[in-house]
């Protein structure tokens, strides 16, 4: 999962008129300027309450965990988890999802088994994963392959469903072999609509793992949060808070201009 | 492909109700796969401490769901989804019409509230526990603000996608606002609006289970992570299936108003 901070509308250098550009720039500063808001909220709100850690102690106390390396480990179980997860759960969703849509009679059996599928809170599935895999990381990427697969599943089928009807005769007419046709033709057409299910596959592995670490873990951001919660250390909770709201955030953003772009062009 | 063919002939053939082969072949797939989970958990291919034969499951729900504990577990659950799924309606729609109603702020905002799809609120949870006890209120809250983000982000799309002439109609025939909001704005938009709300009612269901699966004191998702917790395996699968019962049929109904929404709208 890409975490880098890439700003989402970056100007785009070659493209659009200088118009366009200083639009996009003012947005990122009202952006920024939202972010800037919502923690001068969280400071309020912490002088209030007890229960609730000032923004600067927040982070200090994150900044410490990292200092002393003691967080890399929760780090990596986490986002290792969501990544196998997600990429099982693409490996297995989007071939799925294209034979779904592509076909009609697939489209009627199955259609209705992966929306009730999706409506079914996957979680409670978790206990039985841990028996499988054991408490550990396997476990918790098992979860997000799991809910992250049936999202994805529908977004391809619905992108599949979507394709221009010229586009199929445009590939016979040029009689090209059933790969080109799937690599030259479909997925630069679904393009867009992959992008939505690889976005919210990743939010839901993300979330998925969360909740199950919060249920058992050996190691994880969850786990740390919640054990920092049982020691009291309210800090170090909202510090974790912060970084996974952080990693949400980068990760969805980054998606998010990808699909924006993929929209635009299509 | 060759199948979808066939089924393509036999239907121009038949012009029967859509598609009947596929309901048939599709409960073939689902006993099915119910018959090979009994096999292979009798025969002991698949550990019974893991799954249960299903006619054991539908044993232990037929003594179950007589029991008084069982009304207040399911009382509890629903009345907390529909709780949820309320203010995530109040408080979605208005802010989806006020995100179409003022583009800048939807521009700027957007992204935040595309990464509510991502973001971890159920991190609050044992705080929400420590301010409001262990009650329904914190599973209240974070199932709403799983449910908002859906219907926010619909609202607003399916506003924005309503014809100009629409608007030109209201303006010429100099309609008030209310006349315009709920004789114009709402019928042209609720066939869009729709699936964000479904979308919204199945993560309140989700949300719901899931964090009552973590920590409750009452419910049907509490129920199945306690009778985890207690190895009571039998049980805990009785109420996988009321999870997974509950959750198809509310898919299901969602379903079945949506299409006589959007058939008014063709």
């Amino acid at each position: 999962m890409s975490t880098d901070l890439t700003s989402p509308s970056t100007p785009q250098i070659t493209a659009h008129a200088g118009a366009t550009r200083s639009r996009k720039l003012k947005d990122n500063l009202w952006r920024a300027a939202v972010l800037v808001a919502l923690v001068l909220i969280w400071a309020l709100l912490s002088s209030m309450s007890d229960l609730i850690a000032s923004p600067t102690a927040s982070v200090t106390a994150l900044g410490k965990r990292f200092a002393d390396g003691s967080i890399y480990r929760h780090l990596d179980a986490t986002l290792q988890a969501v990544a196998i997860g997600f990429l099982i759960a693409a490996t297995i969703g989007f071939p799925l999802g294209y034979a779904i849509g592509r076909s009609k009679f697939l489209g009627a059996v199955f259609d209705p088994i992966v929306a009730g599928a999706f409506a079914i809170p996957r979680v409670v599935f978790f206990p039985i994963l841990l028996q499988i895999f054991g408490v550990g990381v396997g476990a918790q990427a098992a979860m997000a392959a799991l809910a992250a697969v049936f999202p994805i599943i529908v977004s391809t089928t619905a992108g599949v469903r979507a394709i221009n009807a010229l586009l199929p005769k445009l590939a016979r007419s040029l009689s090209l072999s059933p790969l080109q046709t799937v690599f030259k033709i479909y997925i630069p057409a679904m393009a867009p609509s992959l992008m939505v299910g690889i976005r919210i596959g990743f939010s839901i592995a993300f979330i998925n793992v969360i909740i199950a670490e919060f249920f058992a873990a050996r190691a994880g951001l969850g786990l740390l949060a919640l054990r920092a919660y049982g020691m009291l250390d309210l800090p170090t909770m909202y510090g974790i808070i912060v970084l996974l709201a952080a990693i949400a955030l980068a990760g969805n953003l980054a998606l998010w201009a990808v699909e924006r772009r993929l929209g635009e062009k299509a | 492909m060759t199948v979808a063919e066939k089924t393509r002939r036999v239907r121009s053939t038949q012009r029967n109700p859509p598609l009947p082969r596929a309901t048939a072949v599709r409960w073939v797939i689902l006993a099915g796969l119910i018959i090979a989970l009994e096999l292979t958990t009798r025969t002991g291919l698949i550990n019974p401490t893991l799954v249960v034969p299903p006619s054991e499951i539908l044993a232990r729900l037929v003594s179950i769901i007589p029991t008084e504990q069982f009304g207040l577990d399911a009382a509890r659950t629903l009345t907390t989804i529909v709780i949820a799924f309320g203010i995530g309606l109040v408080l979605g729609v208005p802010l989806g019409v006020f995100l179409w109603r003022i583009p800048a702020a939807g521009r700027i905002l957007e992204p935040f509230i595309v990464t509510g799809y991502a973001m971890p609120t159920l991190l609050f949870y044992p705080v929400l526990l420590a301010a409001m006890g262990l009650n329904a209120g914190p599973i209240i809250l974070i199932a709403a603000s799983m449910s908002l983000i859906p219907i926010a982000l619909t609202t607003m799309v399916a506003l924005n996608a309503i014809k100009p002439i629409l608007h030109k109609l209201a303006n010429s025939v100099s309609a008030s606002p209310a006349q315009y909001y709920l004789k114009v704005l709402f019928p042209a938009a609720t066939p869009l609006i729709f699936p964000g709300v479904k979308l919204g009612f199945i993560y309140a269901v989700i949300g719901t289970v899931a964090m009552e699966f973590i920590l409750a004191a009452q419910g049907i998702g509490f129920r199945a992570g306690l009778y985890y917790r207690e190895l009571n395996t039998s049980d805990m699968w009785a109420y996988i299936a009321v999870v997974i019962i509950l959750s198809v049929l509310v898919n299901s109904g969602l379903t079945w108003l949506e299409k006589r929404i959007r058939r008014d709208m063709l």
